[in-house]
């Protein structure tokens, strides 16, 4: 009873404040019908609400990872910050159309967001109304919404999201005119590798050197007259005369060995007298009259004697540049007392070709000559006459032949024979004079010849050939054939040029040199070698041409459609120029011409001493659009003259009106 | 009698209901009270690494020229050269004195915690140690500006269990 009692008081206590009406119905029911259900109901009443307590309690204790508001926040406004540090959103506001924008934006801000996020970007613009600003200066009047465009990109969400606005504004620079220097300097002979106009006068003269060239000792004067001989003007004929001339008076030196045969009678060799070489018809006298010859040049020619019989030996047989000591050599030589056994011819040649050989005596710009004199046939016994010829040969020199006697009259194959090989010729000498020629011959053979010879002039594309002389045309060269040069046989060239003036390779030359650089001479040489020597003869000219320059000095963005430039024409040539039209075109001068102006006639100083308008200045020259300019002079082509410098260009045109970009943003996580 | 008995039953069923929910209640309310403390603890990083990392990319550090001195001068690491711009020297010094990682640790005031720093971007630059193990672990990120080009900040805080 008193555990029964103490329930219900609990009970009461705990039902009295707490339960409502209704639930004090149902206790007093339960109390009334049956006390120990009331008690077990209650119990149960309070564990079911213990356990729906706890239950919510723990709910309620359980947290989450999920991110906060805050580090969404957070992270979208870092993006946020980040695309507009770098540039992006003003980048891409000013380059794209709205849609465009809104659409990259949204998708920059979503590339850098975690994963669940989404946007909406909305871009509007604000076209500046400019009087209206002037007028009001209030932001609704400078950006009213007549001149509004919106455009935006992505979906939208209305729970928790979130925003935010951005502001950029276009400022409109200035209107400018930027002088451009798109035309720039032409020169005619890049990459052609022809420099045969100097861009500098050289002073006359100064390329005319004394003619010397090495290629086997020939020695070539070259030569030019130009008419006119003052100056050229560009449409004017100019006459080239080239010359080639061979110097005769040069040659190469002469090494010179005569070989005698002593063992001819006293009489006709001249015996060992003082008089020796007074024998009329003597041995000795022929050689002494060859040795006297007029046209040998002891400054550099040189002789040795030597002597055979039945062998050989040398008669003061060291080559030296003395006529003397040869003219004595020569008749104070001995002769046999008797026939000897042996004719020794091969070792009368071996001793003279040692001499011409020998190492401390050998030059080999000489040319190098036997004159063998002989009576018989040869029968050496120390060497061949094949070997010597051989010899002879190799060594390039040349044994001319004199056979005297009457054996030798009779029989003078074997002599015949020798010179033959060696590149001589064979003399049979009846007298004292019979050697006469034989210099002839041997001038010859060290004069040189310039066979199959040609002269090869460059010209430049551009440039009129009037007239090629006699040459052909190869490639950019004027070719003369000159054959055969010698002595008696120089060349002469003539051709004429013309230089047009409205060629713009001749733009910018104030001399021109001929024939020029890079002009040369082919010849082929007595041995069959090619060599190029170049032509440098040269005269240098004055040349003068015609030449209008137009140039945009200036230009001003006046307002809208406004501009204003100044223009500069002037003649930059030598020769006075006749009236010219200065026109205008718009983007390209394809388009039809916007303005057009006359240009006075302009002279120069140079044909006109004292001349003040060489130049004429266009100033304010009005267009009511903006744009690219192009002013062009005498582009009909109504004189001749350089077309370099004809054209210029300048761009005046506003930038952009301002313009005020607003974008916004929304941001939600799905 | 029987009323007697009949009371008995009641109560030893109900005084038996009573302690089976008792004890369900202790148990899940021990299991859940866990739960909740390592959830403040994350909490707690959460608040950490929000504010380590928003000195580290908005701040220049103390002392400013940090990067230029020793540890022993560093009183508090900041990559920046302007808000959320960072600073190539800044970047590598602290990659670079985050060799010492105990200290590193202390100057980001993080005794108890351990860090991960990793940049990517135009160079790809971390400093301190990566968990071992199964760790309770805050991750968060930031986007920041290096070398003018967009690049992401990111700091793993965490506890092993």
């Amino acid at each position: 009873m008193l555990q029964n009692s103490n329930f219900t008081d609990l009970n009461e206590k705990q039902t009295k404040p707490k339960h409502n009406a209704q639930t004090s119905k149902a206790a007093q029911f339960f109390m009334q019908t049956s006390p120990r259900g009331f008690v077990f109901s209650l119990d149960a009443f309070i564990a079911v609400f213990m356990v729906t307590s706890a239950l919510f309690l723990f709910l309620n204790i359980a947290g989450t990872n999920s991110i906060s508001s805050a580090q969404s926040a957070t992270v979208i406004d870092d993006t946020i910050f980040a695309l507009e540090k770098t540039g992006f959103l003003l980048q891409t506001l000013d380059s794209n159309t709205l849609e465009n924008s809104a659409s990259l934006i949204r998708q920059e801000i979503v590339d850098y967001l975690p994963n669940g996020f989404d946007a909406n970007v909305s871009v509007t613009s604000y076209l500046i109304d400019k009087e209206q600003c002037a007028l009001s200066q209030t932001f609704e009047a400078c950006f009213p919404d007549a001149n509004k465009l919106t455009d935006s990109s992505g979906g939208f969400t209305e729970e928790n999201f979130i925003s935010g606005r951005k502001y950029f504004i276009r400022k409109e620079r200035p209107g400018d005119c930027n002088v451009l220097a798109e035309f720039s300097a032409f020169d005619p002979f890049e990459g052609s590798g022809i420099d045969w106009i100097p861009e500098k006068k050289v002073e006359a003269g100064a390329l005319f050197s004394e003619a010397f060239f090495s290629h086997g000792g020939l020695h070539i004067d070259f030569n030019v007259t130009v008419d006119p001989n003052d100056s050229v003007a560009c449409d004017e004929n100019v006459t080239i005369t080239l010359t080639a001339d061979i110097d005769g008076s040069i040659r190469k030196p002469i090494d010179l060995m005569i070989v005698m045969d002593r063992s001819r009678p006293d009489q006709n060799y001249g015996g060992g007298q003082p008089e020796q070489c007074t024998i009329l018809n003597s041995d000795k006298n022929v050689m002494n009259t060859f040795l006297h010859n007029s046209q040998w040049d002891f400054s550099t020619d040189r002789v040795g004697i030597d002597l055979y019989a039945a062998n050989a030996d040398t008669g003061n047989g060291t080559l030296v540049s003395s006529l003397k000591t040869k003219e004595t050599a020569i008749c104070l030589s001995r002769p046999d007392t008797e026939d000897p056994p042996n004719n020794a011819i091969a070792e009368g040649i071996q001793i003279a070709m040692d001499e011409l050989t020998k190492p401390s005596q050998y030059k080999p710009e000489s040319a190098k000559f036997i004159v063998l004199l002989s009576d018989n046939l040869d029968d050496s016994d120390d060497t061949t006459l094949a070997t010597e010829i051989a010899r002879a040969q190799d060594e390039n020199t040349v044994i001319f032949t004199v056979g005297v006697g009457s054996v030798i009259q009779g029989n003078s194959a074997e002599l015949e024979s020798i010179a033959d090989q060696t590149g001589g010729e064979y003399y049979f000498a009846g007298d004292q004079n019979s050697l006469q020629t034989l210099y002839a011959l041997i001038a010859n053979r060290i004069t040189e010849f310039a066979n199959n010879s040609s002269i090869s002039v460059p010209t430049i594309t551009g440039v009129d050939i009037v007239d090629l002389g006699g040459g052909i045309l190869s490639d950019t060269n004027i070719v003369f054939d000159a054959g055969t040069l010698d002595p008696d046989n120089p060349w002469t060239g003539t051709y004429i040029l013309n230089f047009p003036c409205n060629n713009a390779n001749v733009c910018g030359i104030d001399a021109l040199t001929f024939p020029g650089t890079g002009t040369f001479l082919t010849y082929t040489d007595s041995n069959g070698v090619t060599h190029d020597v170049d032509f440098n003869a040269s005269t240098t000219l004055d040349f003068k041409v015609r030449d209008l320059e137009v140039q945009i000095t200036g230009g001003e963005v006046i307002g809208t459609n406004d501009i204003s430039i100044d223009v500069l024409v002037e003649n930059t040539g030598e020769l006075d120029a006749n009236s010219v039209p200065l026109r205008f075109y718009f983007e390209d001068t394809s388009t039809p011409i916007v303005q057009e102006l006359v240009v006075p006639n302009l002279c120069t100083t140079f044909e006109a001493p004292g001349c003040t308008n060489s130049s004429k200045i266009f100033s304010g020259i009005n267009f009511n659009r903006e744009g690219r300019v192009y002013a062009t002079i005498n582009d009909d082509n109504s004189i001749r003259e350089c077309p370099l410098g004809n054209v210029d260009n300048i761009l005046c045109s506003g930038g952009p009106r301002t313009e005020v970009f607003v974008v916004d943003y929304t941001v939600w996580r799905n | 009698m029987f009323k007697g008995q009949t009371v008995s039953l009641d109560f030893a069923l109900g005084f038996m209901l009573f302690v089976l929910v008792w004890i369900f209640l202790i148990t899940q309310f021990d299991q859940k009270f866990d739960d909740t403390l390592r959830n403040g603890d994350l909490k707690t990083m959460q608040l950490k690494s929000e504010t380590i990392l928003e000195t580290l990319v908005k701040t220049k550090g103390v002392p400013e020229n940090w990067e230029k001195l020793t540890m022993n001068e560093l009183e508090k690491p900041g990559l920046a050269i302007n808000d959320r711009e960072l600073s190539q020297a800044k970047l590598s010094a602290f990659s670079n004195m985050a060799s010492d990682y105990s200290e590193m640790k202390v100057r980001l005031g993080l005794e108890k915690y351990d860090f991960f720093f990793e940049f990517n971007g135009v160079d790809d630059i971390n400093a301190g140690l990566l968990p071992g193990s199964n760790a309770n672990e805050i991750n968060l990120e930031r986007i920041v500006i290096y070398k003018g080009e967009i690049g992401v900040a990111k700091l793993k805080l965490y506890r092993l269990e």
